[in-house]
């Protein structure tokens, strides 16, 4: 894509307030709409699915209006798109830009991929810490399996 | 005792897989268990032991016993979920509160992977595994550890084979970790192309700077072997009856391949055994697996002995 299309349809969607989600694999955005709970909200949401990238070849993209996103939510963004970038816009301006990243350790998230794991039987937090990043490899702090970006299952 | 170990402190301390207890650790442990063989006293006395088998047990559920009996302390539990609360839904976050509350030290057998890690967390008096799932037995790691010591009066430099379920079976897993804390120690694993050891833990041991090489036919590794590892083969691991007798035939070891080995070679087996060691072995000076089960009593006793902070040993 050139920078004039990409700066045309930067501006098509422009949005005062809120968050682009950027760099997303393709068709990652549906699962990222899932996961952020916006189906049937209030908020502007714009969409693109498989636009041209010179980094990715296609890639997802996703504007939120008015909605910051909290470090659960980017750190569940990093779970499907580890390469997703987010920029914050406030007042029509880039305020800040960075790439998610896993967190060497957490809580919740997902599911640990193991069916035999005490997780899956009781009532028992996931807890993982992050083999890589991508493509995306978790192991459970219990059991020690390692579940792998395919087989993982959101919470 | 070594100046590092006279270090080393584990009151209070779970055990939950191997990778918790650092080299130093666990010499100290198969050293205070070398100390209380034979030992019998009241070390114990007024201290009570939980045993929360979820799952039946013959071996390690009775060394446990042994090592409690041993030390004068007092027992409490079960050992099979059938008529305890378990059965009535009790959760296990719930059975380990109230045990922590009976009980000076909880030891765990659970069916499911990662059991003792989340005992582990939420108990407030020290977790021993004793086996969750497929997952972890430490205590058997550390008796096999025991025996090799024991036999080879070292647990560096040595030629380790590994025979059998490499796949599956939990006790070479973490055995093989064990031994790539210490240098100079050679892997040699064999198994049929479907029970091979997991790639990703030879990626591990390789990045130890551990020596390891993968084979098809015991009697080729047997000479340079300072011990053999023997584990069973279970029916339900291969894909048809056929198949099974074949590999069956295949790993199994008799007293006639024992020919050339070195006359130090020792061979274990975690047991139970069926038929992968012949019944002629056991007459051979090679043969160590019962007397590496009798070591899981005081290699239990000097884990309750340590983490229960008991103090210089006799």
């Amino acid at each position: 894509m050139s920078s004039k299309t990409a700066e045309r349809q930067y501006k098509v969607f422009r949005i005062e307030n809120g968050t682009v989600i950027d760099h997303m694999p393709h068709w990652a955005a549906r699962q990222v709409v899932e996961l952020l709970g916006l189906a049937g909200t209030d908020s502007l949401v714009t969409v693109g699915f498989g636009l041209q990238s010179d980094k990715m070849g296609r890639k997802d993209l996703l504007k939120v209006e008015n909605r910051e996103l909290t470090q659960q939510e980017i750190n569940r963004i990093a779970l499907v798109a580890p390469q997703a970038t987010i920029n914050l816009i406030r007042n029509g301006q880039t305020t800040q830009k960075f790439t998610v990243e896993l967190p060497l350790e957490f809580t919740g998230l997902a599911r640990c991929g193991n069916h035999g794991c005490i997780t899956r039987a009781e009532n028992v937090p996931t807890r993982f810490s992050t083999v890589s990043r991508e493509p995306v490899a978790l192991r459970c702090h219990y059991c020690c399996f390692v579940t792998r970006g395919s087989d993982l299952e959101l919470l | 005792m070594t100046e590092s170990t006279l270090q080393v402190d584990l009151r209070g301390r779970s055990l939950v897989s191997i990778k918790d207890f650092t080299r130093d650790e666990i010499e100290h442990v198969l050293a205070t268990a070398s100390r209380l063989e034979g030992h019998r006293g009241t070390e114990l006395a007024g201290r009570q032991i939980a045993l929360l088998f979820y799952e039946n047990s013959t071996r390690t559920r009775n060394s446990f016993v042994t090592a409690v009996h041993h030390l004068g302390g007092t027992l409490c539990g079960f050992d099979s979920a059938e008529g305890t609360s378990v059965q009535k839904g009790e959760t296990l976050y719930d059975t380990i509160q109230m045990f922590s509350a009976y009980s000076d030290a909880i030891v765990l057998r659970h069916p499911r992977d990662g059991s003792a890690r989340w005992a582990a967390d939420t108990a407030n008096v020290p977790v021993i595994n004793a086996g969750d799932g497929k997952n972890q037995h430490p205590t058997q790691t550390l008796l096999d550890l025991y025996a090799i010591r024991g036999t080879q009066k070292r647990l560096e430099g040595l030629t380790v084979a590994m025979v059998g379920d490499l796949k599956y079976g939990r006790t070479v897993h973490s055995l093989s970790d064990a031994l790539a804390m210490y240098p100079g120690n050679r892997l040699l694993y064999i198994s049929p192309s479907s029970l091979k050891m997991p790639a990703e833990q030879l990626t591990a041991l390789r990045e130890k700077g551990v020596e390891l090489s993968e084979h098809e036919n015991l009697e080729e590794v047997l000479p340079e072997a300072d011990v053999v590892y023997v584990t069973r083969i279970q029916r339900e691991r291969m894909p048809d009856e056929t198949e099974y007798e074949k590999v069956r035939g295949a790993f199994r070891l008799t007293a006639s391949m024992l020919r050339k080995v070195k006359p130090s070679l020792r061979i274990l087996h975690p047991l139970p055994r069926v038929d992968e060691i012949a019944p002629d072995v056991d007459s051979t000076p090679y043969a160590f697996y019962f007397q590496q089960a009798a070591g899981g009593v005081p290699v239990r006793k000097a884990l309750l002995w340590l983490l229960l902070g008991i103090g210089e040993t006799p």
